[in-house]
């Protein structure tokens, strides 16, 4: 096993080097002249010149890769264009609030989506599974910028019962210790500052959960009915009740694994509707700090940030496939024998 | 793997025609598809047309949907907007499939050094999430629908590629293959004529769904900014220009929404249903 | 989940209510500062904070561009009127317990343009000081004494006490630039009203009241100024309570506001200038003949009704009314479409012809919404015949290719700084500002222009130079390089609730005389 995710870990290496070179590369053919950026309405020739020296744009292309490579590797992500900060701090902060979104939407997702799954497929045909069905398939079809005003419009506007933009109020105080503020509050004591981020977290992680809480769903009850079908369970439910629960539970497990694929494949998901929802939601997380430097050409920023985002996502992925072999002795890695 | 040959038509055509979501799903692309030729003589008015002091009325007789901050009439412009939609829909997969089919072929069919080049970029790329990985090659390209529908396509591109590729590797040793390398034809010949055909059905569940993905990814870049520009009525674009709306004149909002809604849930329904119809062992309804 | 985890789950929701709250101002905006260095900073978000913790040697008064004392008490100038004598007030402290004096001010302004300053190599520049060539100005400045600054100036130059008034003026910590050095933006230390507290990026910056301020206490414990990017979104939160107050309103906002007992709506007319550029270097906008048929072909006032509900008046000069040599007795071009299609027809163009039109991507105080002003736009020039491609950009790209010339007619404005005429027809329409990075994107070049305002940038008398300007004024509207369209009224909206605060004619905001009654 340990040998397993070792392997694994050493073919994530060249992967984020891909993803490096290939951030840069991009990042350097965005047309637009970042120093002007800088600068707005009001540079001059000068300034615009200055600026460009302290930023290495002079330099050819090879020379800002191999500057840039050289820092990462000592953990340097450079400083912000934009705002002079270093990279690494702004995305400090940031990353927490993202994190703790998407983990709520996931939480959201899987809770929805694993039920309305389970449900759909032992009661098959019945009037649950068309429901079930045809709420997936419209979450699937779901616009989620669309979703987040219309969840605005009818929970927060008309009926008043969720507030929509931020983490917390903002005379609520909450001591960034891990920054996520689920747990920041938790470990404080302070149980009005919980209810405060519980209470604006729902909005938005319903709103980016709703179409992996589909997905999810969909997964769930076809891998069911696949399982539900093999021999030994048919079988185990001829032979009474017991046994088809203790049979289920086997089901389930086995049908657990697609499901799985497609959780850690939804992360990336998340990850990129964070950019719609944080815009829409005042949300300080990185997709919308993504976007924003984008707009205004930080290539520094874009460069870290998409970083880090992909670096999440392979993380994830890495882990489920270690949570695949934990779940299913049976799955042999066939590299490793 | 598809049986040709009208029997296996009429086969399909029966589970099809049973499967209740595919049903509804063809039905309502065949109203999408109804809408989008009938654009002419379906709109009321001109999509462009403003009418500045006739702003922000409510859905009337007069303007179905209502009419946008432009006075512009909203029932015309969504009408409009469907033709728009079906050329980001084709084009974005049109893009995917050909460019990924061809990745695909030559990974699978070559193997190798080949093989894990490719398959290492595509894996880069599937690294990203896809919006993101859209969102910066606009930022390259530079806003515009059809940077947006190209961005849309390319992001694609992994997901055929590592089809088209499982797909080719389970026949490159089968016999017939193999017989019909012995007899001499040419790796194109090859391709076209025994690795293609064996990777039509997955593909075309593939693409169906994928026209509703670059639809729906289309839209999200246009609400950013970052696709089709004023005025083009196209769904996102309406979005994005309504938002400031949502308090004053909901209708700005509702109706394009609906429309993207709609337009991606038949393409859903669609795929879903011919993927049951291909493959009978699936569960249907799934 | 079990039932019991749900009822928590609500018993919790139902128990976060706001804490106190009697004390603190919650002021939404739509994005964050960039940093907090008034030297380095350029943008609206920035200078919104630092207002507030810094104070300058001159202030604007309220409600306008009239200079009053704020960290210099008096100030005395040479006959040659080339060396000026400050005069600061004693025993003021910044936050940081720093006394205010003589080096405090040197510091502050000469950093950023003595070059053997050891602040003076920032990464970034001192944009401010550059763009208003404050070391064209500027010659020396020297501390006389604890409490006397002199400033030699190369030419004597009218706007120069204006141009202390503006944030990149303000007087900062010594202590604080040489501890934090580069992450001093991050760690702002003045001497104003409100002394910073805390920042969490793209979400709030903290300001705690200085009890210690000169010019008395403020009446709020604290100002949190929070950013919410979705107009409509930050909407809500005011009428929720979540913020009591908010700017950047969107027109179609209006209705809303006045329609809402909890609300109420601040305006007043605005310092600045959205207009419509001609590149006078393409074709055809060289011709005089198609530059005024554009100017008749725009209903403006149907713009000005709709799009902007009011909150703007059309424009028919540069500045606009409300700075001093304003042109009244200039009568805009009409719209009257016939007659654009009868000058297109005389400049040869019968059928018209096909243009780009560029619009930026972002709003901006003297254009809410670029985009949909431009599609305005584009239907009136449809109308006359000119087939106008809208073109877009993302900001600092747009910028950079209008300041190049790249674009046939193109959409920009200005927002005046230091209430000077100077600082928008010399700065946006003189031939010298053609270069890149041109401000001048009509590329319009007239000999006789550029006379008149280096004239009345030495000038000193006011009425002479209101005539200067008068005359400039006049040859503008004959030459049309622009369609002026218009200039916007500022606009906040705040719970009723807050009171004590006045808007200002350049778009600042200072929160030191806002009261809650709660």
């Amino acid at each position: 096993m340990a040998g397993f995710v070792l392997r694994r870990l050493t073919t994530i290496v060249p992967t984020l080097l891909g993803i490096t070179v290939a951030v840069f590369l991009m990042v350097h053919l965005v047309p637009g002249d970042p120093a002007q950026v800088m600068l707005g309405e009001r540079a001059t020739p000068e300034s615009l010149e200055v600026l460009r020296r302290e930023l290495g744009l002079d330099q050819p292309w090879y020379v800002q890769l191999g500057r840039y490579l050289g820092g990462l590797a000592s953990g340097d992500l450079g400083r912000s264009i934009k705002s002079h900060t270093p990279v690494s701090a702004e995305l400090a902060t940031r990353f927490p609030a993202t994190f703790e979104l998407t983990l709520a939407a996931m939480v959201l997702a899987c809770a929805i989506g694993l039920v309305a799954g389970v449900l759909s497929a032992t009661r098959r045909n019945s009037i649950w599974d068309f429901a079930g069905l045809a709420a997936s398939l419209a979450g699937v079809s779901m616009p989620i910028f669309w979703l987040g005003l219309i969840l605005i419009l009818f929970l927060a506007v008309n009926l008043g019962w969720f507030p929509v933009a931020g983490r917390v109020s903002a005379t609520t105080y909450i001591e960034a210790r891990t920054g996520l503020f689920l747990i920041d509050s938790l470990v404080a004591g302070n149980f009005r500052a919980f209810g405060d981020v519980v209470h604006h977290l729902f909005l938005p992680a319903l709103t980016l959960g709703t179409v992996p809480a589909a997905v999810i769903s969909r997964m769930t009850r076809s891998s069911l009915l696949e399982v539900l079908h093999e021999d030994y369970v048919r079988t185990g439910r001829a032979k009474g009740l017991v046994e088809w629960l203790v049979v289920l539970r086997h089901a389930l497990r086995n049908a657990f694994i697609p499901v799985l694929t497609v959780i850690s494949l939804q992360f990336g998901y998340l990850l990129g509707g964070a950019v719609i929802t944080e815009t829409i939601f005042a949300w300080p997380g990185i997709g919308r700090w993504l976007l924003l430097a984008v707009y205004a050409r930080d290539f520094r920023a874009i460069q870290g940030g998409v970083l880090l985002v992909s670096l999440t996502f392979v993380t994830i992925n890495l882990i489920a496939d270690v949570l695949y072999a934990w779940i299913d002795p049976r799955i042999k890695y066939r590299e490793s024998s | 793997m598809t049986s040709a040959g009208t029997g296996g038509l009429q086969h399909l055509w029966v589970r099809y025609r049973t499967n209740r979501s595919a049903v509804v799903g063809g039905g309502l692309l065949v109203l999408f598809l109804v809408v989008a030729a009938g654009v002419p003589w379906i709109a009321t008015h001109d999509p462009l047309a403003q009418d500045l002091y006739g702003r922000l009325s409510a859905p009337s007789w007069d303007h179905l949907f209502g009419t946008d901050d432009f006075g512009r009439d909203i029932f015309s412009r969504v009408i409009h907007g469907s033709r728009i939609s079906l050329k980001i829909g084709l084009a974005a997969v049109g893009v995917a499939l050909s460019v990924g089919t061809l990745i695909g072929l030559i990974a699978g069919y070559k193997g190798g050094a080949v093989d894990q080049g490719l398959m290492r970029v595509m894996d880069v790329m599937l690294a990203f999430p896809s919006i993101l990985l859209a969102i910066g090659i606009v930022a390259i390209l530079g806003p515009g629908l059809n940077h947006a529908m190209l961005a849309v396509g390319i992001v694609a591109i992994p997901q055929y590629a590592r089809l088209v590729r499982a797909s080719t590797l389970t026949v490159r040793e089968a016999d017939y293959v193999q017989a019909l390398r012995a007899l001499g034809a040419g790796d194109v010949r090859i391709l076209a004529t025994a690795v293609l055909p064996n990777c039509v059905a997955p593909l075309m569940v593939q693409a169906t769904l994928g026209l509703a993905t670059s639809i729906l990814d289309a839209a999200g870049l246009s609400f950013l900014g970052l696709g089709a520009q004023p005025p083009t009525p196209e769904w996102g674009a309406m979005l994005s220009g309504g938002r400031e709306l949502i308090l004053s004149a909901p209708w700005v909002l509702t109706y394009p929404g609906c429309a993207i809604f709609a337009t991606v849930l038949s393409f859903n329904l669609l795929g879903d249903g011919l993927r049951d119809a291909f493959d009978p062992r699936r569960v249907s309804g799934e | 989940m079990g039932s019991r985890w749900l009822l928590l789950v609500l018993v919790l929701l139902s128990s976060s209510c706001e804490g106190d709250r009697t004390a603190t101002l919650v002021f939404g905006r739509g994005g964050d500062s960039v940093g907090l260095d008034p030297a380095l900073e350029s943008d609206g978000e920035s200078f919104k904070v630092c207002d507030n913790i810094y104070d300058s040697l001159v202030r604007f008064r309220k409600e306008s561009t009239d200079i009053e004392p704020a960290l210099a008490t008096s100030w005395m100038v040479s006959d040659d009127r080339l060396t000026w004598t400050f005069l600061l007030r004693e025993g003021v402290k910044f936050h940081d317990g720093t006394p205010f004096d003589a080096e405090a001010v040197v510091f502050s302004l000469g950093r950023q343009f003595q070059k053997d300053h050891p602040h003076h190599e920032v990464e970034g520049a001192y944009q401010y000081w550059n763009s208003m060539s404050m070391s064209d100005i500027v010659k020396d400045i020297r501390s006389v004494s604890p409490h006397r600054v002199d400033v030699e100036l190369h030419r004597p130059t009218a706007p120069f006490l204006s141009n202390l008034a503006m944030g990149f003026c303000s007087i900062v910590s010594p202590t604080a630039v040489r501890k934090w050095g580069e992450d001093y933006p991050r760690h702002p230390v003045g001497t104003g009203p409100f002394a910073f507290a805390e920042w969490i990026k793209d979400d709030r910056i903290v300001l705690t009241r200085n009890t210690d301020y000169w010019d008395g206490v403020p009446a709020v414990e604290r100002v949190i100024f929070r950013s919410i990017p979705e107009n409509s979104v930050r909407l809500i939160a005011l009428s929720q309570g979540a913020i009591s107050g908010m700017d950047n309103l969107v027109p179609d906002f209006i209705p809303n506001i006045e329609a809402n007992p909890k609300l109420k709506l601040l305006k007043q007319a605005g310092m600045n200038v959205g207009y419509l550029a001609m590149n006078m270097d393409r074709h055809p906008f060289h011709l005089l003949k198609v530059r005024r048929a554009v100017n008749h072909a725009i209903n403006k006032q149907a713009i000005v009704d709709n799009l902007y509900h009011g909150l703007a008046n059309v424009a028919v000069n540069p500045i606009p009314p409300t700075m001093w040599s304003y042109h009244e007795g200039i009568v805009g071009y009409a719209y009257d479409p016939a007659r654009a299609r009868r000058l297109l027809a005389e400049a040869g163009f019968p059928e018209g012809f096909k243009t780009t039109l560029w619009a930026m991507p972002v709003p901006r105080p003297y254009m809410p919404q670029p985009l949909k002003l431009a599609q305005a736009i584009q239907a009136d020039l449809k109308a006359v015949g000119i087939e106008a491609e809208i073109v877009t950009y993302e900001w600092g790209t747009y910028l950079d290719k209008v300041q190049r010339g790249q674009h046939d007619m193109g959409l920009l404005g200005w927002t005046g700084d230091n209430g000077d005429p100077d600082n928008f027809l010399y700065v946006l329409l003189d031939q010298s500002a053609t270069a890149f990075p041109a401000n001048n994107i009509a590329f319009y070049r007239s000999e006789e222009l550029h006379e008149l305002l280096i004239q009345a940038q030495v000038e000193v008398n006011v009425e002479t130079r209101t005539d200067l300007y008068r005359r400039a004024q006049e040859i503008i509207h004959r030459d049309a390089p622009w369609t002026p369209l218009v200039h916007v009224a500022q606009t906040a909206a705040f719970g009723k609730d807050v009171a004590g605060f006045s808007l200002h004619p350049t778009g600042r905001k200072w929160f030191k005389d806002v009261t809650l009654n709660r």
